[in-house]
């Protein structure tokens, strides 16, 4: 039998009162975490996206290669870049490519995902570098063939011996048509595998006739390698550079002003939720105020007493926060099987660092609120007024 | 003697006026027997028992404990009323959540608190009532179960506040023969405005605007 004054008395005897709180932090746990968890599925699907440019760096004209006009315009200057692009030291390799985009649906709308045409030689430096692999079929071998990533076919709800590009749907963003031939995975199985792999029949290594150059920098070279395209991107005007720092300054600053409403919306669901509990604490404190009274007047020291209660609030607050993130994770689990991972979308899950830490304020506030509560009410009581029965 | 008070006064504000509850108070009580101080109410009574148990700072005068001044500090007062003494309040303050049994439990102080508490239960009659809540109690078990808990430490001194006031007189009686045999085992300090309740006591006081004197 446990000690008539343990914690563990009072939970099973006054359950009434204890799942009351447990459930209120349980479901704001889940409330909160469910605008960070979205956004760490959104965070997750473009740095996956982006993945490749850990491994390479990419350079790009700014006027079509097709519009022979703008070409003609600019040789001169697109054959100097090119050139010096061959120079640079800091590249290991350079692999050029042609690249097209096709469009997956997303949690914000429909967002373009790359598909990268390469020719047979590079193709091995390529998938190895960024670390892919075939999942099912093979990597095409003619023009008109196509690998697509797993989660891509997915979300397009399509399967390798499936034929995808505009010629066969109006709405579909892929030029031509292409037999799909295999599905691609990241060998980190983590990462949603959002890149298509093309074929690339022409030969030839030129910036104006590929529609990227892909780089590689060599070990220890990547910020050189990113400061000499920088430089090359100012002195020409008609190249366009995305490097690692780039990329990820740009999704910084699309992710902040979204990080922003969420920590606004974290502060006012905190500060209700926190309020409510702490309301709800002073009551049952109020409640109680004779059982402390009593314990005071039989010889059970203040410290005991407020040690005690305040143990019992920050179990309660601790259990419903862990109980929280299990329901969250539950309730995400049911979201992901229904919803997202049938469409290749990166899941909703609370055991992310961000969405994780988006959790804490709750427990956090709702125990110093209640805590500071009830210890501000103990410290103040008068046992012999309440044993006297006085206001 | 178990306790001894010299002048012992309690003066407190009562608004813009001061009030004086108990008025120099001398009184001595050996180690054990039924003592019981008649008044009627705001005679001071009550606040003589909160005196003598440490439970309210006197403003005025000395309690001698066991031969020693009973201590300023309030934590040591609190350890010495838990360790050695016992308190039966007018109004019961059972703790509603916990069953009989643990209420008398919670007097408790040493491991054999369990074994004390069973006996405690069979002497006060409340056999079969151990898991019973407060609010599912007549009167009479709930103020047996408030004196199980006062003894449930072994104490040497306990003190009754008006252990008859919400009882009926054949319950009373019975409350009383209880206290008055624990009396033989620790001193029982009761505070009453019911003579009838005293007829058998070793000593009466008799309390009047926070003067005490003994009248047997």
């Amino acid at each position: 039998m446990f000690s008539p004054l343990s914690i563990l008395t009072y939970f099973f005897k006054n359950k009434r009162k204890v799942i009351p709180i447990l459930a209120i932090i349980t479901l704001s746990i889940l409330g909160i975490s469910v605008t960070a968890a979205i956004n760490g599925s959104m965070w997750r699907e473009i740095t996956d996206r982006v993945w490749f440019y850990e491994k390479y760096y990419d350079v790009y004209l700014t006027f079509s290669s097709e519009s022979e006009g703008s070409l003609e315009e600019y040789q001169e200057e697109v054959e100097q870049v090119d050139k010096e692009i061959k120079e640079l030291d800091a590249v290991d390799h350079i692999i050029v490519a042609d690249v097209q985009a096709t469009d997956l649906m997303t949690l914000f709308g429909n967002e373009g995902a790359r598909v990268i045409f390469v020719g047979e030689d590079d193709r091995e430096k390529f998938v190895n570098e960024i670390g892919i692999e075939l999942d099912e079929g093979r990597y095409p071998e003619s023009a008109d063939e196509i690998a697509l990533g797993r989660e891509m076919l997915m979300n397009k709800d399509l399967k390798v011996g499936d034929s995808i590009g505009s010629k066969i749907d109006d709405e579909e963003s892929l030029s031509g048509e292409y037999k799909i031939v295999g599905a691609l995975t990241y060998s980190d199985s983590k990462k949603s595998m959002k890149l298509g792999i093309g074929y690339r029949e022409n030969k030839s290594d030129d910036l104006s006739s590929a529609g990227l150059f892909l780089l590689n920098p060599k070990d220890g070279k990547a910020e050189e390698l990113a400061s000499a395209l920088s430089r090359l991107e100012d002195k020409y005007g008609v190249i366009r550079v995305n490097t690692k720092e780039s990329v990820d300054k740009m999704i910084d600053e699309e992710f902040s002003a979204v990080s922003k409403v969420l920590w606004a919306i974290n502060v006012v669901v905190t500060l209700t939720i926190t309020s409510s509990i702490a309301l709800l604490n002073v009551i049952f404190f109020m409640q109680r105020a004779n059982e402390f009274g009593l314990l005071a007047s039989l010889g059970y020291s203040r410290k005991f007493i407020v040690g005690r209660t305040l143990l019992e609030s920050l179990i309660s607050i601790i259990l419903g926060w862990g109980l929280g993130i299990i329901f969250s994770e539950v309730v995400y689990g049911i979201l992901n099987s229904w919803i997202f991972t049938p469409r290749g979308i990166q899941g909703l899950t609370v055991l992310e660092s961000q969405t994780f830490l988006f959790t804490i304020p709750v427990p956090l506030a709702v125990a110093i609120f209640s805590c500071g509560t009830v210890f501000w009410k103990l410290m103040r009581m008068d046992p012999v007024s309440i044993i006297e029965k006085r206001d | 003697m178990l306790i001894e008070t010299k002048d012992l006064t309690l003066e407190y504000l009562n608004g813009k006026s001061g009030v004086i509850a108990v008025n120099k108070v001398n009184m001595k009580l050996p180690e054990t027997g039924f003592y019981g101080i008649l008044g009627p109410s705001g005679s001071g009574k009550t606040s003589l028992l909160y005196l003598l148990s440490g439970i309210r700072v006197p403003s005025g005068g000395e309690i001698i404990y066991g031969g020693q001044k009973l201590p300023n500090s309030a934590d040591e007062r609190s350890r010495l009323r838990k360790r050695e003494m016992g308190f039966v309040f007018q109004y019961h303050f059972l703790i509603n959540y916990l069953s009989s049994f643990q209420n008398i439990m919670v007097g408790a102080v040493d491991s054999e608190g369990e074994e004390k508490t069973k006996r405690l239960i069979s002497e006060l009659g409340l056999d079969g009532l151990e898991q019973r809540p407060p609010y599912k109690l007549s009167g009479g078990q709930r103020q047996r179960v408030a004196i199980g808990r006062a003894f449930a430490n072994n104490p040497k001194i306990v003190f009754v506040d008006e252990p008859t006031a919400s009882l009926d007189h054949k319950t009373g009686r019975k409350v009383v023969n209880l206290l008055r045999n624990y009396s033989k085992e620790a001193c029982v300090v009761t505070v009453t405005h019911d003579k009838s309740i005293l007829e058998e006591a070793d000593g009466v006081f008799k309390m009047w605007d926070g003067e005490l004197e003994r009248i047997s």
